[in-house]
């Protein structure tokens, strides 16, 4: 159909779709002969969304960084740049940023080293017992990370829950993770551990499933022995999947922590297991210093979005397998 | 020494498969057991006389039909808009030459990359201005539209022959008819896997509805049994674990059933919990 030629159109859609077009648009836009709606029609939606609430409450935060305010008050006070300097002093805020590193670096031997050495073992396995393996080992990432974390919160319990009666069963004192300073983070990292490593394990044997066989036994072949296949044929070729994994994982890793946060130990005890992932909840809505925590959200989003722009650089080349 | 390493292999794998199953099947276990059982000293790994007792509790003191009714609705209503709102989009940007459309899809898709959490606070004051707290609107509207979803889509219609829809036009279809009678039913498994995936992670939502639903009968299910949660101590394991067992069996029914979509798009993309 030649454009310009009007039709009558065939149905609401095709109406508006119409009216659209009408309105004069853009010359050469398509290049194509089909052009007959705007392609602006069909982003608007999609559009609009992610404008009103991504784009615009990006732009709000870094606004109400600037203020002082506790969320409810009629009015609120700016104070420039006085809530990121309160932040290179603030001790909360450090200790959340090292916990947050903490958390980072043990996810990164929890999440990735383990899931990946799974998958190795996971090869060796022929036949449906593998997919039955796969689909067990995944089946935690299905489950709601709060649901997750009100399980977790029972087999914690210092009096009745699981560990605590098999620490006493085999006659240990007591148990109580939540409440001990030094031990509360790691209990947040096991479930944030446990409810991820099935997705970077299926990444993973994707990943080696995708290494032609014939490398490998070409190696074998010529005497190498099961380590140094791995290392040098495997691994390298591995490497995509492997900085895919890394990425996703150092990214996502702190958002994790905030449902185990929030059910398991409020960021206590005092402030003990506190984390970036909580820490903005903590300050806007629970002591209603809206400045400082949308300053932390800009921290948060300035010092992330190395890892993001790399990580969506991946995903766009296009590291992604069949299974 | 082959058959040495696959033992091995096994018993590393069974292992594991152990460590994921057991927090599961720990909740199944506690969620049978009598009040009595679960606070009794010395551990017990079956409950000795299994009981409905905790699911009665459950729901006699909360109002369960109406979490699992908002979840429901909560996550039927982000799905189908996500899906939607991607497929239109998708289709802008895989089969429409415009000025703008790279900025456009870069703007669109780097929204992944912006963590909820920073977000947040804003949000939830457009919900109190637009009087939006405790309401469907509240919860589903801002989830509207998803750049993972776009872009996932945008792959798969870009590598839909051309031929197809050009034929589709030459036989008078117009743009809209074209996507809907041919563009989608032909790429039905790919929408699909996102549905499934826009579902389980519409279900499993928990920040944002603790923030909007702030009324019981708002909740959904994650924000809801909390009732049986007591900070000082009084926390009600038993319904806690029924509870949380009822809430998780729609994942898990839709996780056997659509696995294969499950584990294709989660390799693909990258569920997001």
């Amino acid at each position: 159909m030649r454009r310009g030629e009007r039709r009558p159109p065939k149905d609401m859609a095709g109406l508006f779709a119409g009216i659209v077009r009408s309105v004069p648009s853009r010359r050469g836009a398509g290049g194509r002969k089909w052009t007959f709606a705007s392609p602006y029609f069909y982003l608007v939606p999609a559009a609009l969304a992610l404008a009103v609430f991504v784009y615009w409450p990006l732009v709000q935060t870094v606004e109400l960084s600037f203020y002082e305010w506790n969320l409810v008050s009629p009015s609120r006070r700016f104070v420039g740049m006085g809530n990121y300097r309160e932040l290179l002093t603030s001790q909360v805020f450090w200790i959340s940023v090292a916990n947050t590193l903490l958390a980072m670096l043990a996810m990164c031997l929890a999440t990735i080293a383990a899931p990946l050495a799974v998958a190795v073992a996971a090869l060796r396995v022929q036949g449906a017992v593998r997919l039955i393996y796969r689909a067990v080992i995944f089946s935690p990432t299905v489950v709601s990370m709060a649901i997750a974390s009100f399980i977790w919160l029972w087999i914690y319990n210092p009096m009745q829950g699981l560990i605590a009666q098999l620490v006493r069963a085999v006659g240990g004192q007591g148990f109580a993770w939540l409440t001990d300073p030094q031990l509360a983070i790691w209990a947040i990292i096991l479930v944030t551990a446990w409810k991820t490593f099935g997705y970077n394990f299926v990444i993973f044997v994707a990943g080696l499933l995708s290494i032609p066989r014939e490398l490998v036994e070409a190696a074998r072949i010529d005497g190498a022995g099961e380590w140094h296949t791995f290392r040098h044929v495997t691994w390298p070729l591995l490497t995509p999947t492997t900085l895919f994994v890394v990425l996703t994982t150092l990214m996502l890793a702190p958002q994790y922590l905030f449902i185990p946060t929030q059910i398991l130990t409020q960021g206590g005890p005092n402030q003990a297991s506190n984390n970036l992932g909580y820490i903005i909840w903590e300050q806007g809505f629970e002591v209603f210093r809206v400045g400082i925590a949308s300053a932390i959200a800009v921290a948060i989003f300035v010092g992330f979005l190395a890892f993001s722009v790399m990580h969506f650089r991946l995903l766009e080349r296009g590291v992604h397998y069949e299974t | 020494m082959r058959l040495e390493r696959r033992a091995w292999a096994h018993l590393v794998l069974v292992g594991v498969c152990v460590a994921m199953v057991f927090p599961m099947l720990w909740m199944l276990v506690t969620a049978w057991k009598s009040p009595a059982e679960i606070y009794s000293s010395g551990f017990r790994p079956w409950p000795s006389h299994p009981t409905l007792e905790n699911f009665v509790r459950v729901v006699r003191d909360a109002p369960m039909g109406r979490f699992f009714l908002n979840s429901l609705v909560v996550a039927a209503g982000i799905t189908l808009a996500r899906v939607v709102t991607s497929i239109l989009a998708a289709y802008a940007f895989a089969r429409f030459a415009f000025r703008g459309r790279e900025v456009l899809f870069y703007l669109f898709v780097a929204t992944m990359l912006v963590p909820f959490q920073v977000i947040m606070i804003p949000m939830y004051l457009t919900m109190t201005t637009l009087d939006w707290l405790n309401t469907y609107q509240g919860l589903i509207v801002p989830h509207a539209a998803s750049g993972f979803g776009v872009f996932l889509l945008r792959q798969h219609f870009k590598t839909f022959p051309v031929e197809f829809t050009d034929a589709a036009r030459i036989d008078g279809a117009t743009q809209w008819q074209t996507l809907w009678k041919v563009v989608v039913p032909s790429n039905a498994t790919a929408i699909w896997s996102v549905a499934v995936l826009f579902f389980i992670d519409a279900w499993n939502q928990y920040l944002w509805p603790l923030l909007v639903a702030t009324e019981r009968p708002m909740q959904t299910l994650p924000v809801g049994i909390q009732i049986f949660i007591n900070p000082e101590g009084g926390t009600q394991y038993g319904p806690l674990m029924a509870s949380a067992t009822l809430a998780i069996v729609p994942s898990i029914l839709l996780y056997v059933f659509a696995q294969r979509h499950i584990l294709e798009s989660a390799v693909s993309s990258g569920i997001r919990g």
